[in-house]
């Protein structure tokens, strides 16, 4: 069911292509996303490689600790880190440090590592933060800026390309049904030439 | 012939000029007679004649009529070929006769040839199909004649007529005009230019070069030999030798003679060859048949993009006219497909034309903007008006509000639908359509060739076919709205079952549609793209989810 609401909101997205006024938005769209493909893969390797780092300083892992009263942290109604205790631990710390990125900051789990992981961590955090944070986050938006820019002047010719697929989509249609013979005899549909009739200003 | 009389007058209502008649043979149940050519031109004719020319094929149709005169004050003896059944001139031939001197023309139906006797001697224009013969001078020298219809190719609607014109006094070159035969509204008949080639007599010299350039090894040594010349009149001249060619067409297969040619420093501009352009259609003999191609069909062949911009650089800056879309008419996609720059093109009035014709109205009270379908000859929009613009057949009448304001209007034709035509139905529209897609010259977007054609596409038939799938769109998506509202969040179950049975009859228009597509592309071509997949996955998603949701019944844990 929620893998139907989500393709049927991407394909919701494309019917509104067929409005002149809200083609725009649409395309603006997959405009910037295709854009920011390369960013979005270094963005993935980031979090990739800050999660390993995450997994080997032992973030989250209560349960492995030498010590019982930080084994006994998972027993209280409440702790941090509790949000991934149904995921993949390697997912877990992508998550967290993907959260890292945006700025959302949960110290807890650090506090239950030793001196030398805890200097580890606020190194590694120090680290996620300024690459991911302050210089990727702004690279991801300065783009975004720049695609939005670039559509945006380039919109009503955009616009029309966009129409233009519509149109040779249709046009599939209307040979599939009615044949290639029928059709390319309808020259009233498809003429050889048009006449324009406009105010001469 | 075929029971009807052609009649050649020379006065109309004591007006001078030539005027062309068919009457029917049936005498009894005359009708009024039909001009076949109502000429005006204030000339008084003499030594006339009319020939009936037969081109030798069974059709009894298939007959022309030769009629010839000679005309007061230009001193012309013309012979004009008219086609009975379209009742078109074909051909008109002028050469220099005295008024006051005797002239004597007529058919030799052995050798096709219309001979003309007068007192300067005797002299022949051969008709027939032979494009060229042999014949000898009385001292054995062996000349080349070629007929009138070798020159055929020339004509870019078969509606043309070739006028050879009287050479100019102490000269042999020819103009070779290819015109349209008009008639206005009382029937006058009347002739447009389109475009001219001037046929040279070629000197000992330019044949000399022409033959140094055949026997160049390379074309390096070809840029060399033509930088050695002081001018490029000679390359732009057409020679009966090159079958009505010039030297910068058939040299086209390298762009950097075409690159040396076109930007060679012109002094001094020739009257003569400025009105006439460079390139139009040529004959090209090959082992395997003759073949009438452009240079651009040359240089494409050749896969000389550079040669290729050049070329239509100069057509759309020398050559601006609607009339030269003949050059692009086969080849415009090829072009694209080779990511040649087609914008300037588009822009021209080539693929553009704005005109100016009789019965298309300069003001109208109605200033709507319009886009309409033309099926008929680009040459012929004269009276065409109330077939195109039926909704504005009978205005100008009584309806007219006078106090209503008067709007200058302006027609524009545009040619860029053609390119989809081939053996006259238009079965390349999907090629286009790809190329624009894929196309990195954004700028013909902005091209209102293109703007026009789009819109007349998707107003005519493509916005209906996406309007209807949109809205069996929309209704899936209220319906699983109310689906997920009632059965997720109400926990109302009341309906379920109609629900889901509407879903699915929703998703079967989706699935129709995917399935012609996957029928008209092919299942290589439909799986290339990336989007397809969304689409099936939005079917057959949807049609599991609502078999899950119709037969399973516990999908949330409180229903029992």
């Amino acid at each position: 069911m929620i893998i139907v609401a989500l393709l049927l909101l991407v394909k919701t997205f494309f019917f509104l292509r067929i409005f002149k006024e809200l083609s725009f938005l649409v395309t603006m769209i997959k405009q910037v996303i295709s854009d920011l493909r390369v960013f979005m893969l270094f963005f993935v390797i980031l979090l990739f490689m800050f999660a390993m780092v995450f997994s080997i300083l032992d973030l989250n892992q209560y349960v492995y600790s030498d010590d019982p009263s930080i084994r006994a942290v998972v027993n209280l109604s409440s702790f941090s880190g509790q949000e991934y205790l149904h995921i993949n631990k390697f997912l877990a710390n992508m998550f967290t440090v993907y959260r890292i990125s945006l700025g959302d900051f949960d110290f807890g789990a650090s506090t239950v590592l030793d001196d030398f992981q805890n200097g580890m961590y606020w190194f590694c955090w120090a680290l996620i933060v300024t690459v991911t944070c302050i210089v990727f986050l702004n690279f991801i938006i300065a783009e975004v800026s720049a695609s939005y820019q670039n559509v945006k002047d380039q919109v009503d010719v955009f616009v029309l390309q966009e129409r233009g697929q519509l149109i040779n989509e249709s046009e599939d249609m209307l040979r599939a049904r009615f044949g290639k013979e029928v059709i390319s005899k309808w020259n009233h549909l498809f003429p050889k030439y048009l006449i324009r009739r406009e105010i001469d200003n | 012939m075929n029971n009807k009389f052609y009649i050649l007058a020379n006065k109309y209502k004591r007006k001078l000029g030539y005027f062309l008649l068919e009457l029917e043979s049936d005498l009894e149940h005359k009708s009024e007679p039909r001009y076949v050519i109502k000429w005006e031109n204030k000339l008084e004719i003499d030594d006339a004649a009319l020939q009936i020319f037969d081109k030798g094929t069974e059709k009894d149709k298939d007959k022309w009529i030769v009629v010839s005169y000679k005309s007061i004050h230009v001193n012309t003896y013309t012979v004009f070929v008219v086609d009975i059944e379209s009742s078109r001139i074909q051909f008109r031939h002028d050469n220099y006769q005295l008024w006051e001197s005797p002239v004597l023309g007529f058919l030799n139906n052995y050798q096709n040839d219309f001979i003309i006797l007068n007192k300067e001697g005797t002299s022949f224009l051969p008709l027939g199909t032979v494009e060229k013969r042999a014949i000898y001078n009385p001292d054995g020298t062996e000349r080349m004649v070629h007929s009138l219809t070798s020159c055929d190719y020339l004509k870019i609607s078969e509606s043309n007529l070739l006028t050879f014109e009287r050479p100019k006094q102490d000269s042999n070159n020819r103009k070779v005009k290819i015109q349209e035969q008009q008639t206005d509204t009382e029937a006058n008949t009347y002739y447009d230019d389109i475009y001219q080639v001037n046929i040279d007599e070629m000197t000992l010299r330019e044949l000399m070069v022409v033959y140094s350039i055949f026997t160049c090894d390379s074309a390096i040594d070809i840029v060399d030999l033509i930088e050695l010349q002081p001018n490029p009149k000679l390359f732009q001249k057409s020679f009966m030798e090159l079958d009505q060619s010039n030297m910068i067409q058939i040299m086209a297969f390298d762009s950097r003679i075409i690159k040396t040619l076109l930007e060679f420093d012109c002094e001094e501009e020739d009257d003569e060859t400025a009105d006439s352009p460079i390139f139009y259609k040529m004959r090209h003999v090959l082992e395997d048949g003759t073949y009438y191609v452009s240079a651009l069909n040359v240089a494409l062949e050749n896969n000389q993009i550079r040669a290729l911009n050049l070329i239509i650089n100069y057509i759309v800056e020398h050559q601006n006219n609607y009339a030269f879309f003949f050059l692009f008419d086969d080849i415009f996609l090829e072009l694209m497909k080779q990511g040649i720059s087609v914008t300037r093109l588009l822009e021209s009035d080539i693929l553009t034309h704005e005109f100016d014709v009789e019965e298309y109205p300069a003001i109208h009270q109605d200033n709507s903007y319009l886009i309409k379908p033309y099926n008929g000859s680009i040459f012929q929009l004269k009276g065409t008006y109330s077939q195109v613009f039926t909704n504005f057949a009978n205005s100008g009448g009584e309806d007219e509000d006078k106090e209503k304001k008067f709007y200058k209007i302006k027609y524009t034709l545009n040619l860029l639908p053609s390119v989809t035509y081939q053996n006259g139905e238009s079965i390349l529209m999907n090629e286009l359509m790809d190329i624009l897609g894929n196309t990195e010259e954004l700028e013909i977007f902005r091209t209102k060739a293109v703007e026009d054609f789009f819109t007349y596409q998707w107003e005519n038939y493509a916005k209906h076919l996406h309007y209807f799938g949109g809205f069996v769109h929309f209704v899936y998506v209220i319906l699983f709205f109310i689906y997920c509202d009632q059965v997720f969040n109400e926990r109302n179950y009341d309906n379920r079952v109609i629900l889901c049975w509407l879903m699915l009859v929703c998703l079967i228009y989706p699935m129709v549609y995917d399935f012609l597509q996957l029928k008209k592309t092919g299942l290589g071509e439909y799986l290339a793209d990336p989007w397809n997949y969304l689409d099936q996955g939005h079917i057959w998603f949807g049609i599991a989810n609502v078999f899950i949701q119709r037969t399973s019944s516990n999908i949330l844990s409180k229903e029992s």
